[in-house]
């Protein structure tokens, strides 16, 4: 057990663990606090009842940038893709430490964990060239054993509301990190309503806006259309043919499979990183799917990889 | 729809109309089209996208590199006229950064002068 040396700048990941508002409070107004005077932004991406909470224990709550955008937790790329932007700026204009704390949606807060696991392992490196101390808060009382599963295994070292530090031995590298195994969705029950064999984008892309008509909200369709097509692309420029598409629809939900006999993407950050700071722009197929409003999972099998995008609810 | 493209010279240099869905397909015939105007050694490259119904990332990148190309002989690459699809793919993207996306842009007047 030790003790973080005060005010050393520098890259943290670090987790803690609640079960009271007690202890919340434990964890995070030290945190602010020590930023704020230190001359340090502060990020804070909480919902309402948590922001108020903090505001109510801070003893400067203005100087704290409280993000109350639901949107920047909308896909685990568009929040990558947001802090991204923010810190740019706040570096921009003289930061040399970044502090970050928000809620990464899952079931006990309201949210779906799916996708997230990926975005934890990933926050390790992704802003590496930014000064970004991120604490992570997950209230153990509501969420659940995978979500702490993975947040234990995501993160280098854990805090305690005591505000001492552990090395945290679970944790896997980017590397080495296993993420969920996506579940199955209900509908893969049922035979797919059309089934397309080495299509183009556009014969898919056409295909969901025919199928799709109706099933959910024009702007769901609209995205399930534009990330079928990306996914087609991606298969037919990076995977292996044969290239399957497969669509079902039912109870105001569509899903979509394109497979490909490849292996998938090496990356572990495949999707994730913004495709603007990579300067051939690689990569943007999976990224822009990533950055819709839908269920994307990135499948692995013996017989290839499934890019699986769903759409409704 | 497949996609048409053509070109024109406007009086602030070329004017290269885009129709119907650009997409993997077609990044090709998109890139030379833009390489081509590109070599003319004009500093404003002006897509008009009023008639592109849709456009995905492999065009998207084109039409990126093609504007960071011209943003290093200090030019830009307009991005005119917009549909609704094609600017919510810009700005998911953030691509409306790279671009200099115009949602109301006069295109082609004053016409030419003859030469």
């Amino acid at each position: 057990m030790k003790t973080e040396p005060a005010g050393r700048p520098g890259r943290f990941h670090e987790v803690g663990f609640y079960r009271s508002d007690a202890e919340f409070g434990a964890l995070i107004v030290p945190f602010v606090e020590e930023g704020v005077t230190a001359g340090q932004p502060v990020i804070i991406g909480y919902d309402d009842r948590k922001a108020s909470l903090l505001r109510s224990w801070l003893y400067d709550p203005g100087a704290v940038a409280f993000i109350a955008d639901s949107s920047l937790y909308a896909t685990p790329a568009r929040a990558i893709a947001s802090y991204w932007q923010i810190f740019e700026r706040l570096i921009a204009a003289g930061a040399t430490q970044i502090r970050i704390a928000g809620d990464v949606p899952h079931e006990g807060n309201g949210g779906r964990f799916a996708g997230w696991d990926r975005y934890e392992s990933a926050a390790n490196t992704v802003w590496d060239r930014f000064p970004v101390w991120s604490r992570c808060l997950y209230d153990a009382s509501t969420a659940a054993p995978r979500v702490l599963d993975i947040a234990a295994r995501t993160h280098p070292r854990i805090v305690l509301p005591s505000g001492q530090y552990l090395a945290n031995r679970r944790y896997q590298d980017l590397a080495d990190f296993e993420p969920l195994p996506p579940d199955p969705d209900p509908l893969e029950r049922s035979a797919p309503a059309i089934e397309m064999s080495d299509p183009s984008a556009a014969q898919v892309r056409h295909a969901v806006t025919s199928i799709g008509g109706g099933q959910v909200p024009d702007t769901a369709l609209e995205d399930l259309v534009i990330g079928a097509g990306e996914a087609v692309s991606n298969a037919r420029q990076h995977g292996s043919l044969p290239v399957t598409a497969r669509i079902w629809t039912g109870s105001g939900r569509i899903l979509v499979h394109v497979h490909d006999t490849g292996p998938g993407p090496g990356d572990p950050l495949a999707g994730l990183v913004p495709v603007w700071t990579r300067p051939g722009l690689d990569g943007a197929e999976l990224w822009l799917m990533h950055m819709l409003d839908l269920d994307v999972a990135l499948i692995r099998s013996r017989d290839g990889f499934t890019v699986r995008l769903a759409a409704g609810t | 729809v497949a996609l048409r493209i053509s070109a024109s010279a406007a009086v602030d240099g070329p004017v290269v109309v885009l129709s119907g869905e650009a997409d993997l397909t077609t990044t090709e015939r998109l890139r030379e089209m833009l390489a081509t105007q590109l070599s003319t050694g004009a500093r404003l490259v002006t897509v008009d996208a009023s008639e592109l119904s849709f456009l995905d990332s492999a065009s998207l990148r084109v039409l990126v590199l093609a504007a960071r190309a011209l943003q290093a002989r200090h030019g830009t690459l307009v991005f005119a006229r917009p549909q609704p699809l094609v600017a919510r793919l810009l700005e998911i993207t953030g691509a409306d950064r790279l671009l200099d996306v115009q949602e109301s842009a006069e295109l082609g007047w004053p016409p030419p002068r003859p030469s």
